[in-house]
């Protein structure tokens, strides 16, 4: 692969999607591993159904699907730390904020759009 | 000086909202916006399946992403993991055994880094 | 950043417009495409429309026409793909809701 010619921007990668039914969180996860092997700077989003997927206890292998969810523990070794959930959709849906995912940060309506207005771009999956 | 501009194209061919992705780096180019590149990621990828029949009288997306590539020069980058999951190979890399349209460069998500590091907005659709 | 919001989805089969207006500030502006233009008389997005008067609306006028949509309201511009081009680049950043 070729060497990044120009500086590095600040990326976010928004999760809007519950975890098993369709392979989106997964190919969001692996996107921003590998913006985080190329060492640019990402930031991970989780807002509405996307907060189901860094919530803790669950169990994808008795579903019969690969449990994508523990890659999640990789994050920390690409140094990819600004991981932020919705604390609005946690309310919504009811949920604790228990977590299966270190580093989250837990924001307001307000907090996360304001740290989501400051990245230079954004995919949302 | 010309602006530059990366897509991540992530709807498969069937779908009217491809179009809209494929009228939108049409105007670009005619508006002299360089696209550095278009990057097929998710269902997008299938949108590079060379045998891909649609009816005569229906909208010809292939053709157009062709013609993007090879009237425009406008780099087509495909996720080959993500196709691969979808039934797409270049595994034997002769043509002839692969089901990749050749106006498709068959690449990974290290491309996709390229493009948003070096494009000066990136637009996913 | 001024952020563009592009809503390619209905919001009466899924919660993205909802989604993408508790995202928005001020200087930001949302852009409605394909079916996104059903959302032209979204209750919310005309509730948004006299609550947050500096959002800007535009949509793809091709799009909502095709759909038999309209919409007179002086805070929605209709514009076609070379103007959906000048706000890529005039917005500092864009999500897409779809």
């Amino acid at each position: 692969m070729t060497e990044l010619t120009q500086t590095t921007k600040s990326i976010a990668i928004v999760n809007t999607q519950a975890p098993f039914s369709s392979a989106t969180g997964k190919e969001a996860l692996d996107a921003a591993l590998i913006f985080g092997s190329f060492e640019q700077a990402i930031s991970l989003f989780f807002i509405g159904d996307g907060v189901f997927q860094v919530i803790g206890n669950q169990n994808a292998s008795s579903l019969e699907t690969k449990d994508y969810l523990k890659t999640f523990s990789a994050l920390t070794f690409y140094d990819i730390e600004n991981i932020y959930v919705c604390q609005q959709s946690l309310t919504e849906r009811n949920l604790p904020a228990n977590f299966h995912v270190d580093n989250i940060q837990v924001l307001t309506t307000a907090e996360f759009s304001q740290r989501l207005h400051s990245h230079q771009v954004i995919y949302r999956f | 000086m010309q602006n530059t501009l990366a897509l991540v194209v992530t709807t498969p061919p069937n779908s009217n909202l491809t179009t809209s992705a494929i009228n939108l780096v049409h105007t670009a180019v005619e508006n002299n916006i360089k696209v550095i590149g278009v990057f097929f990621y998710q269902d997008g990828v299938l949108n590079a399946a060379k045998h891909l029949s649609i009816p005569s009288d229906e909208f010809q997306t292939l053709a157009r992403w062709q013609q993007l590539r090879k009237d425009f020069g406008v780099p087509l980058y495909l996720c080959i993991t993500a196709a691969e999951k979808r039934g797409l190979s270049d595994e034997l890399s002769r043509d002839d055994c692969s089901n990749i349209d050749t106006a498709f460069t068959v690449s990974g998500l290290g491309e996709l880094v390229e493009l948003t590091s070096n494009a000066e907005r990136v637009v996913q659709l | 950043m001024a952020m563009l919001h592009i809503i390619r989805n209905s919001g009466f089969t899924s919660n993205t417009l909802s989604q993408c207006l508790t995202m928005c500030l001020p200087e930001d502006a949302i852009l409605l495409m394909d079916d996104g233009c059903y959302n032209l008389q979204h209750p919310l997005l005309l509730e948004a429309l006299t609550k947050q008067t500096a959002i800007a609306v535009y949509y793809v006028s091709l799009h909502a026409s095709a759909r038999a949509l309209h919409n007179e309201h002086p805070s929605l511009t209709a514009i076609n793909f070379d103007e959906v081009l000048k706000l890529i680049f005039t917005f500092d950043n864009s999500i897409t809701w779809s």
